[in-house]
């Protein structure tokens, strides 16, 4: 492997977006063999790209850290796709620590994902459908890259990353989704500008009600 | 004499006038000058003009050519309308007389009038004796003892005296009793006039205090019957003025009583009367009376002590008086600035009280809470260090500041220079990406070039937002859920994330300014009390 280069080009960042979370459905009829009687549901934790892409260009690995019950709980995931595969009963903090390529000359990311196996939000009484107990709790991230080096820049730029989707339906991490959330942060900011209108408005008052004191 | 004078003079000049009006119209005749044909009818009114337009006058048409003025001129006639008011001389009897004696004066009113109203005399009013209680020796020896200390001796005597009296008839002691009660309803009377004027004479007795002198302590003299009425007599003459009375006392020569003797004296006197007669009165406790008789109460040592203390105020030296001015004033100086510094250390202690805390104690009770307060801090005061240099100059202060502005816009234009040929020779597919990417572009690949320096690293957008501290967070993160941003964004893309940091940065200024206004308010509300 070439020696990573440690020339970094300044006042330049590059990100990627990725998402990871989990999925999970309860078992069924059918239960995988070998599997301990107390488990309920299959759960898959991933990070991939927020369109399946394969992020192995830059990221080395993935270690997904289980619970400390389960076999082998520290889970090494070298090539794509990263993500663990395994049944349980219940929820838990998975760590998951990005590794990324040498040429990077990075160390890595750590961040930590909730798993959640029972859907939440239906009143206690309702009737589930299958698709209601099938849960999925993604999230939505970029790793950002300030000032790479060259030779990550290189690899980078190879191709663009950093597609999304146009639409929502086309997924749930779309352009149009990006959009209405600029929208709620304007009208948020909207507001509280007009609240500092109206405090310095008061100020004011305040001040002047001093110098006619004075 | 000097009426008789001037009616004399005025004799003369009318006489004078006369002669000269009768002497000028002959020199008229003579000059054969006609005369004004009206002189006739004016002579009548001539004798109404004042003397000098009189004399004025007789210059006929020959009028000076200067007019003589500012010369002394005579007193201005009294020029009322009104009519003289009529005086009357009438007789009139002084009712304070004992005789008939009639004598007359000089009233207003015509004599009719005058005459037919009986006015009492004016002064009659003024003639006023104190009431003062009286005994008869009877009394004096039934109640009244001769002195506070006496001698066994003259007890002894009394007591005969008292037997003596005891032999006389019934009759006559019911007579005097009856006696003794009309006395005693005249003082009842009287009074409150007693208790008035016992003040008054204390007040006189401290004007003329410089011309008492000191009395030495002399061995205490009896008090007897004769001795009692010699000085009630005294009393009654000369109405309680007790520096004449002291003067005149001369009951047994060479016997020197002080005026605080005699005061003293006569006022144990009045007392016991009175007691004596609320004994007699079938409501003892008669309010009046008895308030009398407890403020007849004389104090003798206390008088002296006063008087004493009155001399030596007015025997002080200038210097005394001027040295008791300044401390006085000394005094007051220290009564002022005790005064300021209590409103000072009040208003300092509100000023001290007037920031609240505005979080909780607890989020610094742990280790963690307790570092961090410890970093705000050093950092805050760094940054007053910063911020509050030593007063300067202005006007060299905003020199150097626009020097260093100068001189700051110059390294940056340096740098960027140098970053740019940096970017050149090391880079250049960099370069090449600047030259021909469309911002679109830039964003597909997730580029961006930062304006400012950024530090390398690798990190997840998410935790690159700026965080602000604990209890500033928690506040931001209130208004949030207020404003219903309460969720994180379900994408955390480059731009959503600006635009979070704009409206954190927002709230916080919000924020600020909430504190800022509160402390206004609060300022406001302690200079409006």
């Amino acid at each position: 492997m070439a020696p990573a280069s440690n020339k970094r080009i300044k006042t330049l960042s590059i990100s990627r977006p990725i998402i990871y979370g989990n999925t999970a459905e309860p078992f069924g009829e059918k239960r995988p063999p070998n599997c301990p009687d107390e488990h309920t549901h299959n759960w898959t934790v991933f990070v991939r790209g927020p369109n399946g892409e394969d992020l192995s260009y830059f990221i080395k690995k993935v270690v997904f850290k289980l619970h400390d019950t389960y076999n082998n709980p520290t889970r090494s995931i070298e090539s794509p796709p990263f993500q663990v595969t395994e049944t349980g009963w219940g929820e838990f903090e998975i760590g998951i620590k990005i590794y990324f390529v040498n040429e990077a000359n990075e160390k890595n990311i750590s961040l930590y994902h909730h798993l959640r196996l029972h859907p939440y939000g239906f009143p206690p009484d309702a009737v589930l459908t299958d698709k209601d107990r099938n849960v999925r709790s993604v999230q939505y991230d970029e790793i950002v890259f300030n000032e790479p080096t060259e030779q990550l820049f290189e690899i980078m730029t190879q191709k663009p990353g950093n597609r999304l989707p146009e639409l929502k339906k086309q997924s749930e991490f779309s352009r149009e989704v990006e959009y209405e959330e600029i929208a709620r942060l304007e009208n948020g900011i909207k507001q509280v500008n007009g609240e500092i209108d109206i405090l310095k408005e008061q100020i004011q008052d305040f001040q002047n009600l001093k110098s006619e004191k004075a | 004499m000097n009426q008789v004078l001037s009616s004399i003079g005025y004799y003369l000049i009318d006489l004078l006038i006369y002669l000269l009006s009768i002497m000028s119209s002959d020199i008229l005749d003579v000059l054969n000058i006609q005369q004004r044909e009206a002189q006739a009818p004016k002579k009548k009114q001539k004798l109404n003009e004042p003397k000098s337009k009189q004399l004025y006058n007789l210059l006929g048409q020959n009028t000076p050519p200067v007019a003589v003025r500012g010369q002394q001129k005579f007193k201005d006639r009294l020029n009322t309308l009104a009519k003289p008011s009529s005086w009357s001389w009438t007789s009139f009897t002084n009712g304070s007389r004992n005789d008939d004696l009639k004598l007359h004066h000089w009233v207003k009113g015509s004599k009719e009038i005058v005459e037919a109203t009986e006015v009492p005399y004016k002064f009659e009013k003024y003639n006023n004796t104190l009431n003062i209680p009286n005994f008869t020796e009877d009394d004096y020896n039934e109640f009244i003892q001769d002195d506070p200390i006496e001698g066994e001796e003259e007890q002894g005597e009394q007591d005969k005296d008292k037997d003596d009296d005891e032999i006389i008839p019934d009759a006559d002691s019911s007579e005097q009793q009856k006696e003794s009660n009309e006395n005693d309803k005249q003082e009842e009377n009287n009074k409150s006039p007693v208790k008035e004027e016992t003040t008054d004479d204390n007040k006189i007795d401290d004007e003329k205090k410089p011309i008492e002198k000191q009395d030495k302590p002399k061995p205490i003299q009896r008090w007897d019957y004769k001795e009692t009425r010699y000085l009630f007599d005294l009393s009654i003459a000369f109405d309680l003025k007790w520096v004449v009375i002291h003067d005149r006392y001369n009951f047994i020569p060479n016997r020197n009583r002080s005026i605080e003797d005699l005061q003293e004296r006569f006022y144990n006197v009045c007392q016991q009367i009175l007691i004596h007669e609320n004994e007699k009165e079938e409501n003892p406790s008669n309010s009046q009376n008895s308030n009398l008789i407890s403020n007849l109460n004389f104090n003798k040592k206390k008088e002296i002590e006063r008087k004493n203390y009155l001399n030596r105020l007015l025997e002080r030296s200038p210097a005394e008086i001027a040295e008791e001015e300044s401390l006085l004033i000394e005094a007051r100086k220290f009564e002022v600035a005790a005064k300021k510094t209590i409103t000072e250390r009040a208003s300092l202690l509100q000023l001290l009280d007037s920031p609240q805390a505005t979080g909780s104690v607890g989020q610094y009770l742990s280790s963690q809470g307790l570092t961090q307060l410890y970093n705000t801090l050093m950092t805050e005061k760094r940054k007053r260090r910063i911020d509050s240099p030593a007063p300067e100059n202005p006007l060299t202060a905003l020199n150097e500041k626009i020097k260093q502005q100068n001189i700051q816009r110059q390294k940056q234009i340096q740098q960027e220079k140098l970053e740019a040929q940096k970017k050149k020779k090391e880079n250049p597919i960099s370069h090449l990406f600047q030259k021909h990417l469309t911002p679109k572009e830039e964003e597909e690949f997730g580029l961006k070039i930062h304006t400012e320096k950024i530090s390398p690293g690798v990190a997840l957008r998410s935790t690159k937002i700026t965080t602000y501290k604990p209890g500033v967070q928690t506040k931001i993160t209130s208004i949030l859920n207020e404003m219903d941003l309460g969720k994180k964004p379900a994408l955390l893309t480059s731009k959503v994330v600006a635009k979070q940091e704009e409206l954190y940065k927002k709230i916080n200024t919000l924020l600020e300014l909430k504190r800022q206004v509160d402390k206004l308010e609060a300022e406001s509300k302690i200079i409006g009390k």
